[in-house]
């Protein structure tokens, strides 16, 4: 009689239990860090440093530090789906887009933003030229630009 | 005859209740999921809609209305040329709104801003009957937690979809890159909502069935700052659904001579992220903006997903983890590239 209602209670709340998965599985992850530099010297530090996946578009980034080490950490806790990876480098963030106005947006340089000391090239991953294989487990990617 | 009462104890009263309780609480979130599907398929018929209006105007013109419009007549007090309307003002007498269409004006200085300083055609002729005809409901998403307008003017929640850039399978030649802040905003020509051009069922090269037409924005973007958040619709945050453009080219040139001192294309959007595409930010996802984005993220509230509408004049639900590529691939018309399953 106990053992029935057991029985019943699990499979009532394993049911119950069996809706309730949340999340997607993005099979194998890997994380990745490393050192970003332009010829050898580190860039201003709260540099982005952002991977998007070639093909599924998962994007993710993180920020440099004062020696230019930085950790690909704002999705999925840093750990971003196997796979290739095109990136792009963004100056450091200034000013919140939706306290702009129109006429300061489309000035060429708006208020807070920093002059990009690096390439125009490096800022879109169509013509960044950087890319690179994220392996399962942690991954060290140093990446060099040139001016 | 003795009478005998006998009441229920308290530990009875009391399992009853947790009884129901929990039946209640298995129940609630059961009524929030079939309100919201209600809603979704609310916010499906209105995509249906107006794509069958888009196909009307095409039965009636031979040729889908261009995504947006330019106006040649400069802006008050400036140069170049200024904002005509965007698809959905053309669209007006398909989807029921015909009174409204013949009290609006196309000819003169930016008839698609009503916000637009006199004299002009949308102050002085289009404001008053657009503010008039409200919200539109059928351009609106149910679901969408977002307001109505950003004071005085109404937004849309579906953008045509001018095409797709930086697709990494295929190569898209018509995109137009704009530097705003610094930052390279790209604004595609490889759809069926192009700016300035009026595609036609023979461009749509990939299959009706294999192209989106109109994809959804309509949802809640988280920004940089955390817990801060944008209700970003196809028109951005700061204006209106008639709303066009003032380039009077396609991508590639877009600007052509470069002429223009503003680059800006609204009601139609460039896919260059993934549906629901976090943190809102253009510092870190160039072409993402409030009063410019050409490459905002689709959006929408509905759990996992947006709609989108295809050309052949079905709706979709593509969900946020759709692969980026079969995304770009739907939004160009001519890719040559099998969509495979979505």
């Amino acid at each position: 009689m106990h053992k029935q209602t057991v029985l019943a209670l699990s499979f009532v709340l394993g049911i119950g239990f069996a809706g309730c998965q949340q999340g997607v599985d993005y099979g194998p992850t890997g994380t990745v860090s490393g050192k970003l530099t332009m010829e050898g010297k580190p860039l201003l530090p709260q540099t982005q440093v952002v991977f998007m996946h070639a093909e599924k578009g998962y994007a993710a980034f993180g920020n440099t530090d004062s020696a230019g080490a930085y950790k690909i950490i704002s999705w999925n806790d840093g750990n971003l789906p196997i796979g290739k990876y095109q990136v792009m480098i963004q100056a450091p963030a200034g000013s919140d887009p939706d306290s702009v106005s129109a006429e300061q947006m489309l000035e060429p340089q708006m208020d807070g933003i920093k002059e990009a000391e690096f390439p125009f090239k490096y800022r879109q991953t169509s013509t960044s030229g950087l890319s690179y294989e994220v392996k399962a487990g942690e991954n060290s990617i140093d990446i060099d630009l040139t001016k | 005859m003795a009478r005998r009462l006998r009441g229920f104890t308290l530990v009875e009263l009391l399992v009853v209740i947790a009884i129901i309780g929990v039946l209640v609480a298995l129940l609630l979130p059961a009524v929030q999921a079939a309100r919201e599907a209600a809603r979704r398929s609310q916010c499906q018929n209105n995509l249906k809609q107006l794509v069958l209006a888009l196909h009307n105007y095409e039965s009636q013109s031979m040729v889908f209305p261009p995504g947006c419009l330019h106006s040649v007549p400069p802006r008050p007090g400036r140069s170049g040329n200024s904002f005509g309307p965007s698809f959905y003002g053309l669209l007006l007498p398909h989807f029921e709104q015909g009174p409204l269409y013949d009290k609006l004006t196309w000819i003169g200085a930016s008839p698609g801003y009503i916000n637009e300083a006199s004299p002009s055609a949308g102050r002085n002729t289009n404001r008053a009957p657009v503010l008039a005809a409200g919200v539109i409901k059928a351009m609106r998403c149910p679901s969408s937690a977002g307001p109505i307008s950003n004071g005085y003017e109404f937004q849309a929640h579906y953008a045509g979809i001018a095409g797709c850039a930086e697709p990494a399978t295929f190569v898209e030649t018509r995109v137009t890159t704009v530097a705003v802040s610094g930052q390279p905003t790209l604004q595609g020509g490889g759809g069926m909502l192009v700016p300035n051009r009026a595609a036609t069922f023979a461009d749509c090269l990939d299959g009706s069935s294999n192209t989106i037409f109109l994809g959804e924005m309509s949802g809640r973007l988280e920004r940089l700052t955390p817990g801060t958040f944008s209700f970003v619709t196809a028109s951005g945050t700061d204006h209106g659904w008639l709303m066009g453009c003032r380039v009077t080219g396609t991508p590639p040139n877009l600007d052509p001579s470069n002429r223009q001192d503003d680059d800006r294309c609204f009601n139609v959007n460039t896919v260059r992220y993934r549906p629901n595409q976090e943190p809102f930010a253009f510092q870190t996802f160039p072409g993402m903006a409030s009063n410019i984005g050409a490459n905002n993220p689709l959006s929408s509230q509905h759990p996992g997903g947006v709609l989108v509408a295809r050309c052949d004049g079905s709706v979709a639900f593509i969900t946020e983890n759709v692969q980026l590529e079969t995304l770009k691939r739907l939004a160009t018309r001519d890719d040559a590239q099998p969509t495979g399953e979505y």
